[in-house]
């Protein structure tokens, strides 16, 4: 499904959202207005007084629960039990989630998220959670890497990842915080009949009336939650159910494998635990996992997800519904068929000599050299392919990551998964390859900030950096993400500041630098720096013409070639903005790719419908000869990245188009 | 008088309710705070696993070399046995302070036999030249700094959770729930290893003395 469209999709049922929310207040307080009328008559101050009262109350919880949520996903993993997984661990169950979430985070051009396992749950079932693709985690139940394959457990990470890419989680997180008001309620109520009952027995006779009144209203006030928790579910469940049928459609687009999605609810639907969760706050999350956390209530339509068989039956149209034929598979024969999966036997002991590793003389996987074979230039048809392309997966982008990664060597792979490796294998990619003298500097303000063992490891990693696939590098800084962002706070401003100084040693910005740091910096800021206000949004691209003309003169300097070359690109972009803006006739002179930066981060406050338009005139500007570069093809990654989109690897979707 | 009833029961409601979800919020922030602190163990843990698997292999070698040393071998090892199974144990439960404490204390007297047993194989000129001792070393030197580097985060995770439960009024909620203080990860006696990183540590604390002030 088109992700812009999806976007303003998302936006529009936050609106609706909102109105059942107003909704369900109004109901909750008619409901307390006439029972307290009942019992004291009615009059206008009351009914004003109740009114405003209830909406107090209501939204006080929400803005709370919203302030609490705001930090994203890692909260609410760790509100469910969750434990982070270490992106090095070494347990063998968590080691075959973790290679299977960073395929997919590679394959969808996503960060990749940081992965919580909620060890006392063992029912199957999963979920994703976040605001943007820089916070999302993944969180998955104990139960869930114990019983699935591989296959089956691609086939659930890839329902979630479409959530992520769907922009479903941030309308979870909303959701949420929706909710909690309208049930915090009930939970008031119980409380003030608490408080009521108590002091009515042992106050004296004149108290005991007026705890005894407590103790009614604590009862309407819970009754008024009762209604407020069935609103809230009901609300859910509209939201939610649609939502898991077309994640679902998605994760067999992305893996195009129904049967690992299938099997993973057959055995949901043949174990005794299910998908449900013992956590106590599972009411609060449940429209978030993959499968159903709660007992069945009487009222299936306030059921957060459709039921199961109808899940199944549209995956596996043979189904019969009869689960009792599905194997669950007994843990010792598990562990065995485990370790096998590690994507590669890392074998720490033996120290790689530089550049003798496996990176020479290892076989290319099939798809890697077919493309190298198209001497890494890519057909380009028409720009809108390419903005088509942002927020969709095929079973082509999955197969491209497993065999990029496949094709790592397991030194550089094991250093995605430490944070000190991380940062030399970042600073290894930065080290400038044509000037000794420029290196030495560079490695000398390494050793300045981090120690000399950064510079030994940065080295090291420097002569696999040399080796490896040009296609695998922005890849990779993806993995790395979640590494860094276990850096203290001081460490994360050196790496910083060393980042800026390493790519400007040459006194010249090349696009491969620009378009790594850019990513590095991007994904890893939210973690470490607080969200600021998100800026109202931009409809119309008239407002943004200089940086528009920015945007696209840098562009066309990067294409590269004489003026007239330059000047062709240039007005081939602006061709594709024509209808939404009119921008000067002539690229502007310089190429300063700090200004490009700048005009970046203003753009990336558009709508989704003009980012589109942003994308088709940067993939027109950059193919005006109708062939991308690989560095061309990284560069547009690079600014469809700073715009929010992230877009899978160019390379294959194009191969896959022609 | 039923509408003064009414009201101030609605009043009183309020403040009930404020309360109420204050005191929720200062409860999941520590909780919160808590968690991303023992999350921070997590690679800690592995790569001290790491350390604990490379310093039998480097012993076994040594061995061969450093025939009247057994006594401090010996001493390696068992220092080596308590530190790793202390580890484990915290990995088990992050959160428990005895634990952190105990493996504290068993990563810094392997650390005083592993200083000996270095300052000992200077006398054994063939040892230091095996090509194995030296690659063992070097990843051992590597695993070492690796963790010194992650021991900052989690420290400054330690601190920023010490900081909450000691606040008023959290410290009214922490000790109605029992949060417990949380332990450092301090290693004393340092090596070349990681000096930089500690020095602008120590700093810090210098630092944050000077605010208290």
């Amino acid at each position: 499904m088109d992700f812009f469209e999806n976007q303003r999709k998302a936006k529009k049922k936050t609106s609706l959202l909102v109105f059942f929310f107003l909704l369900g207040l109004l109901f909750i307080t008619t409901i307390i207005e006439l029972i307290i009328g009942a019992i004291f008559g009615f009059s206008i101050g009351l009914v004003l007084l109740v009114l405003f009262g209830t909406a107090l109350v209501v939204g006080l919880a929400s803005l709370y629960k919203t302030n609490e949520l705001k930090t994203g996903g890692a909260v609410i993993a760790q509100m469910m039990g969750g434990q982070l997984v270490s992106p090095s661990t070494t347990h063998p169950e968590e080691r075959k989630l973790m290679n299977v979430i960073e395929e997919m985070a590679i394959a969808s051009s996503v960060p990749m998220p940081e992965v919580y396992v909620m060890q006392n749950e063992e029912g199957i079932n999963a979920f994703a959670a976040g605001f943007t693709v820089d916070d999302a985690v993944i969180g998955v139940t104990a139960g869930c890497i114990y019983h699935l394959s591989r296959d089956e457990l691609q086939g659930v990470m890839a329902h979630e990842f479409s959530h992520i890419l769907n922009q479903d989680m941030r309308l979870n997180i909303k959701l949420m915080a929706i909710v909690f008001g309208l049930i915090v309620l009930a939970v008031i109520g119980r409380i003030v009949v608490d408080i009521g009952f108590s002091a009515g027995r042992s106050g004296g006779r004149e108290g005991g009336a007026a705890a005894l009144g407590l103790g009614v209203i604590g009862l309407v006030i819970m009754l008024a939650g009762f209604f407020g928790e069935f609103m809230g579910n009901m609300i859910k469940s509209a939201v939610s159910r649609q939502r898991e049928y077309l994640a679902d459609s998605s994760a067999v687009q992305f893996t195009r494998n129904p049967e690992g999605l299938s099997g993973a609810l057959k055995k949901i639907g043949a174990m005794s635990e299910g998908s449900l969760l013992k956590s106590p706050r599972t009411a609060e999350a449940s429209h978030m996992f993959f499968g159903n956390g709660l007992k069945q209530s009487w009222f299936s339509f306030t059921s957060t997800h459709p039921p199961l068989i109808k899940r199944i039956e549209l995956l596996d149209p043979q189904f019969n519904g009869d689960f009792s034929d599905v194997a669950l598979r007994e843990m010792e024969v598990n562990k065995n068929l485990e370790v096998n999966d590690i994507r590669k036997s890392s074998d720490h002991s033996s120290i790689k000599i530089p550049g003798v590793g496996d990176a020479f003389g290892q076989a290319m996987p099939p798809v890697i050299s077919g493309l190298a074979a198209a001497g890494q230039s890519i057909r380009i048809d028409s720009p809108s392919d390419v903005a088509n392309s942002v927020g969709s997966l095929t079973r082509e982008h999955v197969d491209f990551a497993v065999a990029l990664l496949k094709s790592l060597p397991t030194a550089v792979s094991d250093a995605t998964r430490d944070t000190f490796d991380s940062c030399a294998l970042i600073f290894s990619m930065l080290l400038d390859q044509e000037s000794e003298e420029i290196r030495n500097i560079q490695n000398q303000k390494i050793e300045e900030v981090f120690g000399e063992q950064m510079v030994r490891s940065t080295e090291r990693l420097y002569c696999y950096i040399l080796e490896i696939d040009p296609r695998a590098k922005l890849p990779v800084s993806e993995l790395v993400v979640n590494s860094l962002r276990r850096l203290a706070k001081d460490q994360y401003n050196d790496f910083i500041d060393l980042l800026e100084f390493l790519v400007a040693a040459d006194d010249q910005m090349d696009l491969f630098e620009f378009s790594l740091s850019k990513l590095v910096v991007r994904h890893l800021e939210p973690h470490f720096v607080p969200r600021k206000k998100p800026v109202a949004q931009l409809y119309s691209l008239k407002k943004v013409v200089s940086e528009c003309e920015t945007l696209l003169s840098g562009l066309a300097h990067a294409a590269g070639g004489d003026e007239i070359l330059v000047q062709e690109a240039y007005v081939s972009g602006r061709e594709a903005l024509r209808g939404e803006v009119e921008i000067g006739d002539k690229p502007i002179d310089s190429f300063d790719l700090d200004l490009l930066d700048q005009a970046l981060t203003t753009l990336a406050t558009c709508a989704p419908p003009q980012k589109r338009k942003l994308i088709e005139a940067a993939a027109a500007t950059v193919g005006a000869d109708g062939f991308l570069q690989l560095n061309e093809a990284e560069l547009l990654r690079a600014i469809a990245d700073s715009l929010g989109c992230p877009m899978p690897s160019l390379a294959i979707s194009m191969e896959a188009a022609a | 008088m039923v509408t003064l009833l009414i009201s101030s029961v609605c009043i009183l409601l309020l403040v009930a309710v404020s309360l109420f979800l204050w005191g929720m919020s200062v409860y999941n922030g520590l909780i919160q705070k808590r968690n991303s602190k023992d999350n921070n163990y997590s690679q800690i843990g592995i790569q001290l696993t790491r350390k604990y698997e490379l310093i039998p292999n480097l012993v076994k070698i040594a061995k061969g070399y450093m025939k009247h040393e057994s006594s401090t071998l010996e001493a390696v090892i068992q220092a080596r046995n308590q530190a790793a199974s202390a580890n484990s144990a915290v990995s088990q439960n992050p959160s428990d302070p005895e634990a952190m404490k105990s493996m504290v204390a068993a990563e810094n007297s392997l650390g005083g036999v592993m200083g000996r047993l270095f300052a000992l194989t200077e006398s054994y000129p063939d040892l230091k030249a095996n090509e194995n001792m030296m690659q063992l070393t070097e990843e051992l030197t590597s695993t070492e700094n690796k963790v010194t580097f992650s021991r900052q985060a989690f420290n400054d995770s330690v601190m920023t959770y010490n900081n909450a439960i000691q606040q008023f009024p959290n410290n009214m909620i922490a000790g109605y729930f029992k949060f417990e203080e949380g332990v450092f990860f301090e290693v004393e006696g340092l090596g070349d290893v990681g000096k930089a990183v500690i020095t602008s540590e120590q700093k810090k604390s210098l630092d944050l003395d000077f605010d208290d002030m």
